[in-house]
């Protein structure tokens, strides 16, 4: 009844005032409060690493031709406070003596890891049997696109391949 | 009923927010001085307190291998880090000081007398919650600062008749600081003590609103002009 008459009354109650200054002055300490902790919040969510490393993988010629090899090395991350070695496996691939590729073993579907099945020469992902070709071209399953190649060079006969950090 | 009804007061309606009201910011109060804002002031800081707490316990980590580096992390490396932990840790000191200058109105105002007993009670009780928060949470940052004045004050448990030197142990969780320590210093300053706050301000806040304030007192001089 109050509210509804006062709307219509330029006329504002001392009480109306010191209600609506206290709110106003409550809602600037409750963003004051609010904005830091939001940005706090999110904070990790914004600092993306856009550093890259060239990776030795090891030499050409200890992998054979048409026979997918998995290739382990340990990259560095900082994840935080805390700088940790972690594990990271990806699949040299040698189409002829002078064609290859490197393929991640993260399936494109929900990033399990893919094994190569040599009985079937396939790429198969346990979790939701994503299935893929020796080029990681898509077969079955759920994975929307084929397994992801790292960029490559090739030094006194080393394959090194461009790594996120 | 009313015809033009809002969202608003359709909820007000249905959590009879009429009584709340009547009951705690529309109620007759004395004529009072700024002196009996202390306790909201002190409630207020409180609440700055556990919201700030709740967002450092995100980068926080209470082992002693992380619990510095992550402190770090947090005033160099977190948006804004430095002012969230800056506020807990003033808060904190504040929070004190004004649990101090809130019972010294109540004690010379004589407003813990009859029938505000159990509310002093209740305060006190508060009062050593706040303290026990400021004496868990120092350690926390396990700087050198840390580590020493956790030191002193568990030998100061240890000194007491006969139960001392177990207090001591069930304090540290062991003979030593350690990472039992801090683990248990962490869970008691971010589970047990602000729980127990809560349970006591509630209380405390409730007697408040139970009984009303008492008026400043009024001397037997000014009575007798008046």
């Amino acid at each position: 009844m109050h509210n509804v008459k006062r709307a219509h009354s330029p006329e504002v109650s001392r009480r109306g005032f010191l209600t609506g200054f206290i709110l106003w002055v409550s809602a600037a300490i409750g963003a004051i409060i609010t904005v830091p902790a939001l940005g706090f919040f999110v904070s990790p969510a914004n600092k993306i690493s856009t550093a890259e490393k060239w990776i030795d993988v090891g030499k050409l010629a200890d992998v054979k031709i048409k026979s997918p090899t998995a290739v382990t090395f340990n990259i560095k991350i900082k994840d935080g406070w805390v700088t940790s070695e972690t594990a990271q496996t990806v699949f040299i691939v040698r189409e002829d003596e002078k064609k290859y590729i490197v393929l991640s073993n993260q399936c494109t579907h929900l990033s399990c890891k893919v094994a190569w099945h040599p009985d079937k020469n396939e790429y198969i992902c346990p979790c939701h049997n994503g299935i893929y070709d020796m080029e990681g071209g898509n077969i079955s399953g759920p994975p929307p696109r084929p397994l992801d190649r790292y960029k490559t060079k090739l030094d006194n006969g080393h394959v090194f391949i461009l790594v996120k950090e | 009923m009313e015809e033009k009804q809002n969202w608003l007061q359709w909820i007000a309606e249905r959590i009879g927010w009429e009584a709340i009201d009547k009951a705690m910011l529309t109620r007759k109060v004395p004529k009072v001085n700024w002196a009996f804002t202390l306790g909201s002031t002190t409630m207020f800081v409180a609440i700055i307190q556990f919201i700030t707490g709740i967002f450092l316990t995100m980068y926080y980590s209470p082992s002693p291998d992380h619990a510095y580096d992550s402190i770090n992390y947090i005033m160099n490396d977190v948006t804004l880090g430095w002012l969230i932990r800056g506020l807990h840790h003033w808060g904190a000191s504040i929070m004190v000081i004004l649990v101090f200058l809130h019972m010294w109105r109540v004690f010379y105002y004589g407003a813990y007398k009859y029938p505000r007993e159990l509310t002093w009670i209740l305060g006190t009780f508060l009062l050593l919650t706040v303290l026990a928060l400021g004496f868990t949470g120092y350690l926390l940052p396990f700087n050198q600062k840390s580590y020493f004045a956790t030191q002193v004050g568990s030998s100061m448990a240890g000194v007491v008749p006969v139960i001392g030197p177990y207090l001591k142990r069930v304090l540290l969780g062991g003979n030593a600081i350690g990472a039992l320590t801090l683990a248990r210093f962490y869970s008691w300053h971010i589970w047990f003590l602000p729980a127990l706050l809560v349970i006591l301000m509630v209380a405390h806040i409730y007697l408040v609103f139970r009984i009303g304030i008492s008026a400043p007192p009024v001397f037997a001089e000014e009575d007798e002009e008046a």
